[in-house]
């Protein structure tokens, strides 16, 4: 179970209120996304959710327990870039997760143990499209397969809780359409709840149970400092879209459209990724 | 070096940072598997600037205080202004500062693949 419970948080910058009075309730399970203008606090919301900032008041509940104050093994994290480490491979990069949590001081892990992680690694690895590349670093991967690297890095750990701070951003509408395809289907086979920042209205009624936005209220120069955003809209997705369960339309009618084939950008057909 | 070092672990992104701790990472195992690697590469590439002005001492202690080395023997025979045996003293250290360099650059290609792909990228 991980259910979030986000009650009367402000964030304020020194005299800059950010955001105000920002009460949710995430279900268990459920695919959050956040919407809303440039500048408005959807990042700075992820951030607290994340541990990576504390909220000037109010609280943040994680199944009834508050939130540690640092970013931690239960809530997993993709950002827009640099997500994945430069200097390791794409298995280095999916191995770290264990590797720090299993072993304490050396960080690394040998013998059985690591065969075990390793093995899991590649299943991961081959279940986000990834297999044949697990020799590259992500300086040779597309930008849509550093992202699902990135997934696959996050999900390792099984966290409670998936962040996303605009993940898909930065791809092109076709890649994008696929890894909304594979992000579903993680999200349908894991115990996750997801909370996703985006841009893309589409994205966040695409592929959300619950559509959220963040606006300020009041928003001319002289009142921009003293009032911040909050949740102007709370839009539940119509049919609920529940995690495990096939949608009520088959095929899912607001789905993410499935491509048939080759993915884009899959190892195979990429110009730099010749199959080992 | 040391605080070339310092600026280039300040330069990683934050993002990295946080990601390692959601991976579970305590400081010390972020440092010795996130920032320390990253940070090696651009130490190699330090010690090749230095290149230039070791060899500078180098030189100039073999001058003052040595009875061996190319730059004792520079000086040895500078009070003739024997150029023709200076010159290609002046060539050979060239050629080995040269050569010093491009090993170094070579060891950092094999040593951390990913710094060269990273380069190009």
């Amino acid at each position: 179970m991980s259910e979030l419970v986000i009650e009367k948080v402000w964030k304020e910058y020194g005299d800059q209120i950010v955001l105000e009075d920002v009460s949710l309730t995430v279900a268990s399970r459920a695919f959050v996304a956040l919407v809303g203008p440039s500048g408005c606090g959807k990042s700075t919301f992820l951030r607290m959710l994340l541990g990576q900032e504390r909220p000037t008041r109010g609280t943040i509940l994680l199944d009834g327990e508050a939130l540690p104050q640092e970013p931690g093994p239960d809530r997993g994290v993709v950002f827009q870039r640099y997500s994945v480490f430069p200097h390791l491979t794409v298995l280095g990069n999916v191995l770290l997760g264990r590797e720090l949590s299993a072993s304490r001081y050396k960080a690394k892990l040998f013998g059985a143990a690591r065969r075990n992680a390793v093995d899991e690694a590649r299943r991961l690895i081959g279940e986000v499209g990834l297999s044949g590349a697990e020799d590259k670093y992500p300086a040779q991967l597309s930008g849509g397969m550093q992202q699902r690297l990135a997934l696959a890095q996050a999900l390792i750990m099984k966290p409670k809780v998936l962040l996303l701070d605009e993940p898909f951003g930065a791809l092109d509408p076709g890649i994008r359409a696929e890894i909304h395809t594979l992000m579903k289907r993680l999200w349908h086979e894991t115990q996750m709840t997801v909370v996703m920042v985006t841009h893309d209205m589409r994205e966040a009624f695409t592929l959300a149970t619950r559509v959220v936005a963040f606006e300020r209220r009041r928003d001319r120069p002289e009142e921009k400092e003293r009032y911040g955003a909050t949740i102007t809209k709370d839009i539940s997705i119509w049919p609920p879209r529940l995690a495990g369960a096939p949608s009520v339309f088959s095929p899912d009618r607001d789905g993410p459209v499935i491509s048939l084939g080759l993915r884009r950008d899959d190892p195979a057909s990429s110009p730099s990724g010749e199959k080992p | 070096m040391i605080r070339d070092l310092a600026l280039k672990a300040l330069e990683l992104p934050r993002e990295q940072i946080v990601k390692a701790e959601t991976l579970g990472g305590s400081s010390w195992q972020i440092g010795l598997r996130v920032v320390l690697p990253q940070i090696l590469p651009r130490l190699i590439t330090c010690l090749r600037l230095q290149l230039g002005p070791a060899w500078l001492f180098l030189i100039a202690a073999e001058a003052i205080s040595s009875d061996s080395g190319l730059g004792y023997r520079i000086f040895l025979v500078r009070r003739y202004l024997s150029m023709d045996v200076i010159f290609p003293y002046v060539v050979w250290i060239t050629l080995l500062a040269v050569i010093m360099n491009y090993i170094l650059d070579r060891i950092r290609i094999a040593v951390f693949p990913w710094s060269e792909l990273e380069k190009q990228a």
